[in-house]
């Protein structure tokens, strides 16, 4: 359990609110932390993308990032996801201090990202989208040139978005020609078959009908009961209620807030979003 | 492959077979089997060339400086030989020559984040001028017997260069198809950005690209010097065109994500049947010229067309699950 004390925080319905930006932690309980993000800037520029911000995962939870547009979520996911180099800042993955160079190197550190444009090939088939970068070979023949292992590859893929209850009648088909709801089940079903340790998901419901938003949420939580620890942004907060068990709001570029959503109501959340405080 | 593909190689082997029964109703020279074998051979070099631009056009790429390759590499697989060197070491060395030109271009396109057209069109003048600077534009001939054997020896009754722009075929295929090189290579071409975030070496796999394309391209010089028994600076010239032209009218996309090397076979063999028939009907060879061109449109307007067809497809699509 972590206690977070935050100088000039007030109690109120049993939650703490900031009332100053900066935040401190008491690191109690700190080593079922899967990611610790401190003090994270990021520039573009002359533009402050993040100041100091700072985020906890535990294990096996589902932590929802929130804020304003431009607040800086998106660019702390894809700094942990290696997209964005940080400019300052340190990064802990189960208590030790990592560099984040690149995806590849996010990745092989047990993290995956399902990104907003869900970062599918359009022109490759499902398989090919999530075993891209890590394929399945087995020799040639009794050579040793290595080749794809297209059936393997494609039947494991199939499967498992199966279990994420999408059925596709043509796995060989581009990614294009699949439905939104589809596609995002291509793009989770490219993190969840890695069992990383950490997914993240920005935005994952954007642009989605109702029946394909409950879907995915549903897999989110397959995720979570399958022992991911999991980060999600969203301006949803109907959503967030759903499948979140502790938020963090960050505005411009700080994180501001961060405790359970048990028995908070999404006005005070809401407005700690935009007013900056409860 | 996918049902376009499928398709529209039926399609241009359709129109392969039709030019062939137009050109031997307009004269009879033309469906013999020395003529026949006669395309085939003259094709080898576009054949060549066109699978290692196959690759590249797959990541959205360019490769201007083939034609410049060629010659330079042939330039110096001929000294070499004639110096001394022994035939499969003058190889060797011709085709590391073209590998490391094309490397260059590579690193420039994807380490100075040049335009591959900028880059690789600036290349092709340094290249050829080296070329010419060097032989002082004068050809080198006079290869080893053993070197002349690749142009005119013959495998049973199948020229031997037709035996290697197979080979260079098959190993095209092979690399796009059953690889991990070439599931990157189409993510590349589908989308950069996509193919980093999922942890794809784009940098190395476009290096890795403009060097087979230089391979490639060493390779039909080595066809070209073999057959002519001579290697001179402006071997080549022109060849990219034509490369260029059987690979989009292969179906491989300007616009990335898909590559068909069996297109592109397709498509070098239409080229190389309508010079031949043109020529065989006493058309002047420089409306074979206009032709080629017109073709070259052609196939791009075509290409538009169809990634036009794709996108109303997808639209459509996605309207009908109601996104």
């Amino acid at each position: 359990m972590i206690v977070i004390t935050v100088k000039g925080y007030l109690r109120s319905s049993g939650m703490f609110i900031p009332l100053l930006g900066k935040w401190e932690q008491r690191k109690s309980g700190m080593e079922d932390c899967v990611v610790r993000m401190e003090g994270i800037c990021k520039y573009f520029g002359e533009k402050v993308a993040l100041e100091h911000a700072s985020i906890e995962l535990h294990e096996g939870e589902v932590l929802g990032l929130v804020g304003d547009n431009g607040a800086g979520k998106s660019t702390l996911l894809k700094i942990l996801a290696g997209v964005f180099p940080k400019d300052s800042g340190d990064i802990f993955i189960k208590g030790r201090k990592v560099r984040i160079n690149s995806p590849r190197q996010s990745r092989s550190l047990g993290i995956e990202m399902v990104y907003q444009d869900m970062s599918l090939c359009g022109s490759l088939n499902a398989w090919e989208n999530i075993y891209l970068g890590r394929y399945h070979t087995h020799p040639l023949r009794r050579s040793l040139l290595p080749i794809l292992d297209k059936r393997s590859m494609a039947r494991k893929a199939l499967q498992s978005l199966r279990n994420l209850g999408i059925d596709l009648t043509d796995i060989n088909g581009p990614v294009r020609n699949l439905s939104g709801g589809q596609q995002q089940a291509v793009a989770i079903c490219r993190c969840q078959l890695f069992r990383p340790g950490v997914i993240l998901l920005d935005e994952p419901t954007a642009s989605m009908g109702m029946a394909e938003r409950e879907k995915v949420l549903d897999m989110i939580l397959d995720l979570k009961d399958q022992g991911s620890s999991i980060i999600m942004v969203t301006h949803n907060l109907q959503e967030l209620f759903q499948v979140a068990d502790r938020a963090l709001v960050v505005k411009e570029g700080r994180s501001i807030w961060c405790g359970p959503l048990e028995g908070m109501e999404p006005e005070n959340l809401a407005q700690m979003m935009f007013v900056g405080r409860a | 492959m996918g049902r376009i593909d499928r398709f529209q190689q039926l399609g241009l082997l359709t129109f392969l077979v039709i030019m062939g029964v137009l050109f031997s109703i307009l004269s009879p020279y033309f469906m013999t089997w020395e003529n026949l074998n006669n395309i085939l051979v003259q094709s080898a070099v576009p054949i060549i060339v066109a699978v290692g631009m196959t690759l590249v056009i797959a990541t959205r790429g360019i490769d201007m400086s083939i034609g410049s390759i060629l010659a330079i590499s042939s330039i110096f697989m001929a000294w070499t030989m004639k110096h001394g060197l022994g035939v499969a070491e003058g190889i060797s060395l011709g085709v590391l020559s073209g590998t490391v030109m094309g490397t260059f271009n590579g690193l420039g396109i994807a380490k100075l984040g040049i335009s591959p057209f900028i880059v690789t069109l600036g290349t092709a003048g340094i290249f050829r001028a080296l070329a010419l600077i060097f032989t002082e534009a004068r050809p080198i001939y006079g290869m080893p017997l053993g070197f002349r054997i690749l142009g005119t020896g013959q495998l049973g009754p199948v020229p031997l260069l037709i035996i290697l722009a197979l080979i260079v075929v098959v190993g095209g295929y092979f690399i796009i198809v059953w690889t991990r090189f070439g599931t990157n290579l189409r993510a590349v071409g589908d989308s950069q950005e996509v193919a980093y975030r999922m942890g794809v070496p784009v940098n190395r796999t476009l290096i890795a690209v403009y060097a087979l394309s230089g391979a490639a391209a060493a390779l039909a010089g080595i066809v070209v010097t073999a057959r002519l028994n001579t290697a001179e600076a402006i071997a080549g010239l022109g060849i990219e065109l034509k490369a260029i032209a059987a690979v989009v009218m292969g179906g491989t996309s300007f616009f990335g994500g898909g590559a068909s090397v069996i297109g592109t076979l397709l498509g070098a063999l239409i080229i190389g049947t309508l010079e031949n028939g043109l020529t065989i009907i006493n058309v002047p060879s420089y409306y074979q010229q206009l032709v080629i061109g017109v073709v070259f449109i052609l196939a791009v307007m075509a290409d538009r067309l169809l990634r036009g067809e794709r996108d109303r497809q997808e639209k459509t699509i996605k309207q009908e699950a109601g996104l």
